[in-house]
Parts: C-alpha cells; structure tokens; sequence
C-alpha cells in the first residue's frame, strides 16, 4: 500500500499541507502568547479531537466531557512549557495523546463497564442507536453501520485506524501517539482495516 | 470503505465546546449591565478584575468591540451584575485588570486611581507623580484610551489652566460627572492655574488648592493662602502627601 494518507488523497496534497502550515502557524502564535491565542487553537481543533474522542468512546456526553477536559489540560501544560518548547510542538499529535490519555483513565476509573469491556460486548453500538438519528449527525445507516465495526474493533487496531485513517496522521505520528515503533503502528493500521473489512457489522451492508 | 471515513470525518463538535473550555482555563470574560452617572454602560471582567467600561448596546456589538480592542472573548453573565455595580460605585476598591495596557499607561491609571471622589488633578501633576514631568501630552493620550473609565476616574484630570480638558466619552459627560461628585467647575477655573499652597488653620500640613474639594470654601473655613511651597515650608509646615505641593506646576 503507498504511504500516502488518506486524507491526502480525498483532499488532495495542497491541503495536508496547508493544514501543516496552520498547524506550525498556531504553534508560533502559541509560543508567543498562549493566552491570546488559545482560542485560535481550541476553534481550529475542536470538530477533530471531539470527532476522534466520539470515535473511541462512542458515546457524544462523554466525548464531549473528555474533549474539554484534554484542551484544560493542553492549556495547563502549555503554560509550563517555555517558548522554544510550544513553537516545536506538532500539536495534533500532542492534543490528541492528551486526550487519548483521557480515554484511557476514564477506562480505568470506571473498570466495571470500561471502554474496552464495552467495545468487546458491542455495547457501544447500543448507546450510539440509543441517542438518536439527529444527534448523532451521521449521514446513513452505512457510516453508522461503520462506526459500530470501529467501536467492535480491539483498541489496538481501533486506534491506529483511527488516527490513520479518519484523521489522516502519518505513521510516524501514530507511532508517537501511541507509543509504538512506527513499524507495528503501519501494520496494526492494515490489520486493522483487514478486520473492519471484514467485520460482521459491515457485512450485508451496502458500500 | 475511503468515503465511509470521509462522512465521519464530517462530526461537528457541540456548540457550546469553545465556550466551555474558555470560560474553564479563565479565557472568557463576563459582562453584565450596569447602571451610572452618565447612563447604562456595559462593564466587563476577567478573573483578575475590572477589564472594560463601555456603551451599552447591541449585545453582539460589545462582544466584537471587546474582541478587536482587548483580544479575547467574552460573554454576557448577567449574575455579575451586582458586583460590577458596586465596583463602579466604589472604583478604588475594585480590582481592575489592565493587561491590556502597557507599563506607562498603567502608571498613569494607577496615579489617577488615587484621586478621591470630588477633587481634580491636572494632568501635569499625574506626569509629575510617575516621574515623567515631560510628558503631559502623552499623559492625556493615556488616560483617553482609558479602559475602565469611571472605575478609574480619568474624568478627574484637568487641564492645568483650570478648563476641564477632553474626555473619551465627551466633554459634556466630563461636566456632568463631576458636577454629581459635587466639583464646582468655575472653582476648578479659578484655582488651577495658581502656584499658590493653602493651609487650613490648626493643621500642619500645607496643600494645593485643588487638594481641597473644589467647590467653594463657605467663609467660616481658614484657609492662609502663600505665594508658593517655599512660603509654607519656610513657617515649619509640611507638604500634603496626597496633593504633593511643590512638584509640578
């Protein structure tokens, strides 16, 4: 498979690197002042990260909870951080390790319906339907049907197709999301995909 | 399987999801209407204290004002609506936010904040208490950009030859506040431009005219009228630490 993101290739290449451009653009504005340009920051990322949250946790009250929570605690750290530090931060990358530390401990806290439990027993496809059509602004029954074979997937496959796939990061920024050599990151991301393909939610769905 | 992912792409996050997080790292700032001496006004503030005094109108208005003149955002909370009150009423215990401003116009609104309510200063004095005796003009510049007028009371400085000088609000504005603080205005014309230090009998220390409430001294009121500081110092009294007789002209 070319390493080309799939991003890129619905967008096209000038607007993943426009996106990048932004991106550096707002991590100078943030090392220049973090209270003057947090805003900035907080708009230009807001429909990402609570989309990618939605994606994990399936459920919009809790994604909106920890996408709040994880630009509280971007907010706090930049803080401690001193200007070279904010100019080089990739932001994406780091907001979105944030919040997936977020998922992860709201997993934790609450081990007897955790999120991975949840996935496993395909409950999170029941709190998705259980919300509503106009709530959940999703166009059909097939990118719900899609979102449901996600939610089923095990989180070390979910994730990196995630961050792949619907966010368009590169291996390279999957694997320090994640915390893996960017080598298991590129297969899990195939074998991830492989799996979704072939998934029981998606199957008799039509593409 | 692409196009799938390209629609969930497409999730909006809720509305209120900037709001909330602003308003929770201290980021969006409150206002509420307040009513004063010179009509309703919009006042507003940061978790550090009074940031802006301005027209009351169009809530979206003031939201933009606000934008392009301090950078950041704000929204209206009318449950702050007592305590911006009391902090107009009551400006020299209020704290005020001056971020916004840089460290010699801040100077000069902390100078001006220390003028009680009823008196007037002339702008040369507030060049002279910052240690900037040269910069007169850039002292009105200050205090027109004034943020939080009324809160700090720029409409207390006057023009050293006793006229009441500009006012970001108006002239006429200017007047009718400190007419309601009681000032006199031909008293102020009267007084301001002399280099002459009064002393009330039985005190110790002596003062500018202005010092004193400017309105006019009822006769019972000993006021000994000198030449200038030099006089008063030369009879063993002191100078006034609130008016600081001697410093500018």
């Amino acid at each position: 498979m070319k390493d080309v993101s799939p991003v890129t290739e619905l967008t096209g290449r000038r607007d993943d690197l426009a996106d990048r451009r932004a991106q550096r653009a707002i991590a100078r504005a943030l090392a220049e002042s973090v209270d003057a340009h947090f805003e900035e920051f907080v708009e230009k990322y807001q429909h990402r990260l609570f989309g990618f949250v939605l994606t994990l946790v399936g459920n919009r009250g809790e994604a909106e909870e920890i996408a709040q929570d994880s630009f509280v605690a971007a907010y706090r750290a930049l803080l401690t951080y001193d200007v070279p530090r904010r100019r080089e931060l990739a932001l994406r990358a780091w907001l979105f390790t944030i919040a997936l530390n977020k998922v992860r401990n709201m997993a934790r806290r609450a081990p007897a319906s955790s999120l991975d439990d949840a996935l496993a027993e395909g409950r999170v496809a029941t709190q998705d339907t259980s919300l509503g059509p106009a709530a959940l602004l999703e166009r059909d029954e097939r990118t719900r049907a899609v979102r449901r074979a996600l939610g089923a997937l095990a989180p070390r496959y979910r994730m990196p197709v995630v961050l792949r796939h619907l966010e368009g990061f590169s291996y390279d920024e999957i694997a320090e999301v994640l915390d893996q050599p960017a080598g298991t990151a590129r297969a899990n991301v195939h074998r991830g995909l492989a799996l979704l393909r072939a998934s029981k939610e998606l199957k008799g769905a039509t593409s | 399987m692409m196009k799938d992912f390209a629609a969930m792409r497409e999730v909006q996050a809720p509305a209120g999801l900037v709001a909330n997080v602003l308003r929770r790292v201290g980021l969006l700032d409150g206002y509420a209407l307040v009513s004063t001496p010179i009509g309703p006004r919009f006042v507003a503030a940061s978790q550090a204290g009074i940031t802006a005094v301005g027209q009351a109108g169009e809530d979206a208005e003031f939201i933009r004002y606000y934008r392009e003149r301090f950078g950041r955002a704000v929204e209206r909370r009318d449950e702050l609506a007592p305590a911006l009150q009391a902090a107009v009423e009551n400006g020299r215990k209020a704290a005020v936010d001056l971020q916004t401003c840089n460290p010699f116009q801040r100077d000069v609104l902390e100078a001006t904040r220390s003028i009680p309510s009823g008196r007037v200063r002339p702008y040369a004095w507030i060049a002279e208490r910052i240690g900037r005796p040269g910069a007169v003009r850039a002292v009105g510049t200050a205090l027109a950009n004034n943020p939080v007028p009324l809160v700090i009371p720029c409409h207390r400085v006057v023009r050293s030859d006793g006229s009441i000088g500009q006012y970001a609000l108006g002239t006429e504005k200017k007047a009718s506040l400190l007419q309601h603080e009681g000032v006199d205005l031909d008293e102020v014309r009267r007084r301001m431009p002399t280099q002459n230090v009064w002393y009330e009998e039985g005190e110790e220390t002596f003062c500018r005219p202005f010092c004193f409430d400017a309105r006019p001294l009822p006769a019972e009121n000993h006021i000994v009228v000198f030449r200038n500081a030099a006089e008063a110092r030369a009879r063993g009294l002191v100078p006034c630490t609130t008016c600081h007789p001697g410093i500018a002209a």
